[in-house]
């Protein structure tokens, strides 16, 4: 063996003992003084020894990591390309940009466009839609499935909607079949936010399979994290190419980092009023970005990967363990159901309180934080509201009830493969004494 | 276009169709990834190491069915590195592959199509001629002699098909009769009114003397862009 082999593989040896020694045995968990996390990163000496291995390769950029995890990934969707990006924010701005590339003819995105998404999601769905000077339409949610309303879906559309944008509310599948026959009626294209529903699937296939993009997220929440990452996976070969142009910078040219001349006409064509000959490398037919990550990224998330399937089956099991021991509380919460033919990869435990309930949201995640149990809101609850967003160029179609509910009502609790049953006990147990304490409240503190 | 990969591969087989033509086959050391009929890899002979950039490589179309567990490739001895292709590579070298690249795309024929072939144009053809079945095709294919003609076996089994109709050129006389041969260059009116009659795309690989003098008739004769295809090499 070579020399560097051989310290390569001291080295990895090393980092499976660190591993061992330093994240090895789980910390004990003591009810309130423990966190109880919605979420984190679940891994073991695998994902450490990929990351190192990737280091020494010292590639740094997009590698052999990234190929695999690209190609596994497109295969694992039968998609034409998986895109790696830094981010599921990053998917979702590469989704929508390939929407207005030149390349999709007199289907193409032009400004004042509208696309139709909901309000209560994460912001990263709709801030796209509003950069590519779109406009986004909100239409209302439907509870306990927390995705959009299909009846009002299919009345918000207008003579400008080309497209439907919409997220997998926290794993849950929205009615594929009612949104596949719109998107055809209608003739819009179909992205498929599948950032927090990896893993989830509607009629036995999985999400991300349906629509003409779909796009994920890698960062430490969701069901596989690279710390920070993303992927957009393409099912259509113009859309690829459009959506690989503005990932990597804008540009016409394929080639991979550090490769040159792949296509074999580099110095041979004309494009735009540049001179022919013009190096090829350094075309741009679209104004991109540059959202690629790195092969230490890949690296990880292709450890990630492999126990996917694990990882979604334990986030199912703790989400029904959840599920039975708080039905008995539905006099106060209202409680999530998986849509119809959905079998949903659950991102975490979703509860909207009752609106005429005897205590308020603040009151029960101010309990659960105090005894140190993490909860979050339906990320932006109703985006219109936000200061961000609330003076944009927006149309709302009908009233947004449901989504104002959410923002005023709503929390999550995690599923995630990292909680076992001392900490689910403890999260049911907590409830339970809550509400035992204010089921005879007269009074709702806000 | 369809993920790349880079593995290494045996060369299992080298025939030689005169001295300026081979076809290598190589067994890959792992799944062959999926690509489409038309498109091409790049083959490299020193070896890779991830951690330093892709080394010298030129690119071959993939001439190969999908079906396939090796991939074949057709090499015209032209530059330097072909003329290393032909002096170095040996049966049970080791080489390295990346695929699938290209925009040549034969997977979007739907009925019927013609296909103009110059040489070993006729390589992104064969995955695509290997595996179609119920396509109306004409092949427009022009070779400089009997030697040249590396599909000899498989012309033969597009002649058995009712769909097929092959047209052979050849530059100089063979000893041997082809149905539909002609001796002499590609007729390419023949060709593009072929296409017109039938309402068929044209898919153009060859030298780009051919290709150029191919979409100059199909211009003339009112064939759109969009009815075009083009697999355009230097």
């Amino acid at each position: 063996m070579r020399e560097p082999d051989k310290i390569r593989e001291e080295i990895l040896k090393l980092s499976r003992e660190y591993y061992q020694s330093k994240f090895g045995n789980q910390n004990e968990f003591i009810p309130e003084e423990s966190v109880v996390n919605y979420a984190g990163r679940v891994f073991d000496e695998s994902e450490m020894v990929n990351l190192i291995d990737s280091s020494l390769d010292f590639w740094l950029t997009a590698g052999r990591y990234a190929e695999e995890f690209e190609y596994t990934f497109a295969e694992m969707f039968d998609a034409e390309e998986a895109l790696l990006v830094n981010s599921g924010s990053s998917a979702n701005l590469v989704a929508i940009s390939s929407l207005t590339s030149p390349l999709l003819g007199d289907r193409k995105l032009n400004p004042g466009d509208e696309v139709i998404t909901v309000a209560a999601g994460f912001p990263t769905t709709v801030a796209p839609i509003i950069q590519n000077g779109l406009i986004p339409v909100f239409v209302d949610i439907s509870l306990p499935d927390y995705n959009i309303n299909i009846e009002e879906l299919e009345k918000a559309i207008s003579d400008k909607t080309k497209a439907i944008f919409i997220a997998h509310t926290l794993g849950n599948p929205w009615d594929v079949d009612a949104i596949l026959k719109i998107a055809k009626k209608h003739n819009l294209w179909l992205v498929e936010d599948n950032c927090d529903a990896l893993g989830s699937r509607y009629n036995g296939r999985l999400t991300g399979t349906f629509g003409d993009i779909a796009t994920f997220s890698f960062y430490p929440a969701h069901h596989i994290t690279m710390g920070e990452g993303g992927c957009v996976v393409v099912h259509d070969e113009t859309l690829a190419r459009a959506a690989k142009s503005f990932r990597d910078w804008g540009r016409d040219c394929y080639c991979g980092p550090g490769e040159n001349n792949t296509c074999g006409l580099r110095f041979t064509k004309k494009y735009g009023y540049l001179p022919v000959g013009y190096d090829h490398k350094y075309v741009y037919s679209h104004v991109g970005y540059n959202l690629k990550l790195t092969d230490m990224q890949a690296a990880i998330g292709l450890a990630q990967l492999k126990k996917l399937n694990g990882f979604v089956e334990k986030r199912k099991e703790n989400f029904k363990y959840l599920y039975d021991h708080l039905k008995e509380f539905e006099n106060y919460f209202i409680l999530p159901e998986a849509t119809k033919n959905a079998d949903p990869a659950w991102f975490s435990f979703i509860i909207t309180l009752k609106e005429d309930g005897s205590f308020s949201k603040n009151q029960i995640i101010e309990y659960l934080e105090g005894k140190k149990i993490e909860t979050r809101n339906l990320f932006a609850g109703n985006i219109t509201r936000q200061p961000g967003f609330m003076n944009s160029n927006f149309r709302k179609a009908g009233t947004l009830k449901n989504t104002d509910l959410v923002m005023n009502n709503t929390f999550f609790l995690g599923v995630y493969p990292g909680l076992d049953k001392m900490k689910l006990d403890f999260v049911i147990s907590t409830i339970k004494e809550f509400i035992s304490k204010h089921s005879n409240a007269s009074t709702k503190e806000i | 276009m369809p993920p790349q990969r880079k593995f290494s591969a045996k060369v299992l087989a080298i025939e030689s169709f005169g001295e300026k033509v081979k076809r290598f086959t190589l067994l890959p050391e792992q799944a062959i990834p999926r690509f489409k009929n038309g498109q091409f890899l790049h083959l490299a002979m020193d070896e890779y190491d991830p951690s330093s950039n892709w080394p010298d490589s030129r690119a071959f179309s993939i001439a190969s069915s999908k079906d396939d567990n090796t991939i074949e490739i057709i090499v015209s001895k032209k530059g330097r590195f072909t003329q290393r292709m032909f002096q170095d590579i040996k049966p049970g070298q080791k080489v390295w592959i990346r695929m699938p690249f290209g925009v040549f795309n034969l997977d979007k024929i739907e009925n019927s199509a013609v296909l103009i072939a110059g040489g070993t144009g006729i390589s992104p053809f064969i995955s695509f001629l290997k595996s179609q079945y119920n396509i109306d095709l004409h092949l427009f294919y022009g070779v400089l002699n009997e030697e040249l003609l590396i599909i000899n076996d498989l012309v033969k089994d597009l002649n058995k098909s009712s769909n097929n109709i092959v047209h052979l050129y050849f530059e100089q006389s063979p000893v041997n009769n082809f149905p539909n041969m002609q001796i002499g260059r590609i007729d390419l009116i023949k060709a593009v009114e072929n296409a017109n009659e039938n309402h068929s795309s044209i898919y153009i690989s060859g030298p780009p003397a051919l290709i150029s003098a191919t979409i100059d008739i199909a211009k003339k004769r009112g064939i759109p862009d969009s009815n075009l295809y083009f697999d355009e090499w230097q």
